[in-house]
């Protein structure tokens, strides 16, 4: 009988920019039994409603997560507007809608680069944050920040983006199409990526509902739901929307998902900026919430489903606020995709979720 | 268009509604846990999100639902049946409810018993700071005067409306002469009473309201220091 013994994984690793702790069971090197541990970093922001009043808060909604900032900030105040029944102008809603579309383009090539780097093929890694400086440069031009861009707040913007940046946005993104679908061979076609990705961690698609996984970890398994296609806000005036789904469930799969929804991002945004309305950008709200007033929204964030939820109790401050962030629902299906595997599989496998802790220990 | 439906169950009716919700092929989205500042209860907000029926909807109306099952009145010591053997990706949210707020989950397919999140404070979701008691107790006070408001305009206006309505009686009784002299003075007594009466009760409105604002305890002085001088009136008036 193999010998049966616990590996720690974890919170520092070489794979991991954040801290998450896995217990391996393993027996010889195959994982029997992954068991997560997170809340090392645990900042308690839900909590900082009691000090900061709704609009302050939304800066600190923003700081949730680095990468998905804008979706954060977006989220927020949207669910803060249906709980004040504000309808906001359309402009707004494209405008957050195009913001927000970048940070899922600006993620995913993140994401890609991340994994190059796991499975070694550092040149094309290089190549996939050289394509994300330029989403990045965007969000600097326009909003005056990289990361944290603070454009939104409840009731509409706080500035406009000119019709001529949007076109600019356009045609960036136009040019950069070419390099980006040499990139996107390189992953896909490539046998030194292809071998390191086919047939690992895979989830059928019966495990991918019954776990209740969200966005590109859930679609590679087969898993036809993308928050996109229930047509909130501008996403409504898209001629079509497809999810993008694969079915092999594995960690190429979970590539081809994400290399496909950055194209499709571009797409979006095109088309959104070619329809967008003039009807003013809204303004900073002065209502107050009432007492038990609810307001809850779910967006599609890069990494899937994000759940945003606000309860006023009558005064400026809220009575309590909710995210629930993709990461925090796949922790299942990863525990899931790590049973059997070979230990040396297991950082691609952890990567493929594509984890931020940062959101989960929110 | 999204809208949201809550349903409030019971803690016992729980389980049969999530195997409901899971039997029509509803997905889980989350779950959290509040903490009820006025009563110190909690209260546990399942939500779901059925894809299927949303997309019929979509097609039918543009809107569709999220789902929200809704438990109140918990008591923290109150076992409260884990949905894990329904959905397993509830188990990062129920041991949150158990770190955070000390909520006591049974059955939990993965249970961290207390060490999920490292945290400084015991349940420090639990805890109701003076800030926020007081910032709740000046808003209820704020909502009560408001209120007495809205009661005393509703009351002036039905006054107003009721000493028109005395006066149009006393000008017909004028114009109608002698013969008809005692019944006019009988209605212009009745205004009068009328008046008196409007009077009396925007004075208790207004009373009311302001004893609403003020701190219960000295309401409550107030109020049986006005219950003393009506005895003592009443005595004045025997006497």
């Amino acid at each position: 009988m193999a010998y049966r013994s616990v590996i720690p994984f974890g919170p520092q690793h070489p794979v991991l920019p954040e801290p998450l702790h896995l217990d391996l069971v393993i027996e010889d090197d195959r994982v029997l039994e992954a068991i997560p541990q997170i809340g090392f970093v645990h900042r308690g922001l839900e909590k900082l409603t009691e000090k900061r009043d709704m609009h302050q808060f939304g800066y600190i909604a923003e700081r949730i997560c680095g990468i998905c900032a804008v979706g954060h900030s977006y989220g927020y105040a949207s669910a803060c507007e249906r709980m004040l029944g504000i309808e906001v102008p359309g402009r707004v809603q494209y405008i957050r809608t195009i913001l927000h579309e970048l940070s899922r383009i600006h993620s995913h090539l993140l994401w890609l680069g991340l994994l190059a780097d796991a499975f070694g093929f550092e040149a094309l890694f290089y190549r996939s944050w050289t394509l994300r400086e330029q989403i990045l440069k965007i969000f600097e031009s326009t909003c005056g920040g990289r990361v944290i861009l603070s454009i939104n707040e409840i009731g509409g913007l706080k500035h406009d983006i000119e019709d001529s940046e949007l076109a600019g946005i356009v045609q960036t993104l136009d040019a950069m199409r070419p390099d980006y679908e040499a990139l996107v061979h390189t992953f896909l076609d490539d046998d030194s990526c292809g071998e390191r990705l086919h047939g690992v961690g895979v989830i059928s698609k019966k495990d991918a509902l019954d776990l209740s996984m969200v966005g590109p970890f859930g679609r590679a398994s087969g898993v036809d739901y993308d928050v996109r296609m229930f047509g909130d806000g501008a996403y409504a005036d898209l001629a079509a929307f497809e999810p993008i789904v694969a079915t092999d469930g594995d960690c190429y799969a979970r590539c081809q998902v994400r290399c496909a929804e950055v194209t499709q991002a571009m797409d979006i945004i095109k088309e959104l900026v070619g329809k967008i309305p003039h009807d003013g950008i809204g303004g900073r709200t002065k209502l107050t919430p009432a007492d038990g007033a609810r307001g809850e929204v779910v967006i599609e964030q890069p990494r899937g489903e994000a759940y945003y939820y606000v309860r006023g109790n009558g005064t400026k401050n809220l009575d309590r606020f909710r995210v629930r962030t993709p990461t925090s629902q796949n922790l299942a299906g990863l525990t899931h995709a790590l049973q059997g595997v070979l230990i040396a599989n297991v950082p691609m496998i952890i990567l493929t979720i594509d984890p931020c802790i940062s959101c989960t220990e929110r | 268009m999204q809208k949201a439906i809550y349903t409030t169950v019971g803690i016992d009716e729980l389980l049969s509604h999530v195997q409901a919700l899971k039997g029509v092929g509803a997905r889980f989205v989350q779950m959290h846990a509040e903490r009820n500042v006025d009563d110190g209860s909690y209260r546990l907000v399942y939500t779901f999100i059925n894809v299927r029926a949303a997309q019929e909807h979509i097609a039918q109306d543009g809107s569709y639902a999220i789902e929200n099952l809704v438990v109140e009145g918990i008591d923290q010591y109150q076992e409260i049946p884990s949905i894990s053997s329904y959905y397993p990706a509830v188990f990062p949210f129920e041991n949150e409810a158990h770190d955070l707020f000390g909520l006591a989950i049974t059955d939990m397919q993965i249970d961290f018993k207390g060490f999920f999140y490292q945290v400084s404070t015991a349940e420090p979701m639990s805890v109701i700071t003076p800030e926020v008691k007081a910032a709740r107790e000046k808003a209820m006070k704020v909502r009560a005067a408001a209120e007495a408001k809205a009661r005393k305009a509703a009351a002036e206006k039905a006054a107003a409306a009721a000493a028109a309505a005395g006066e149009g009686v006393a000008g017909a009784g004028d114009a109608a002469g002698a013969a008809v002299a005692r019944p006019a003075a009988a209605a212009g007594s009745d205004a009068q009473h009328d008046e008196a009466a409007a009077k009396a009760a925007l004075k208790a409105a207004e009373m009311e309201a302001k004893l609403a604002a003020m701190d219960p305890e000295k309401a409550a002085k107030v109020r049986a220091a006005l219950a003393a001088k009506v005895v003592r009136d009443k005595q004045k008036k025997e006497a």
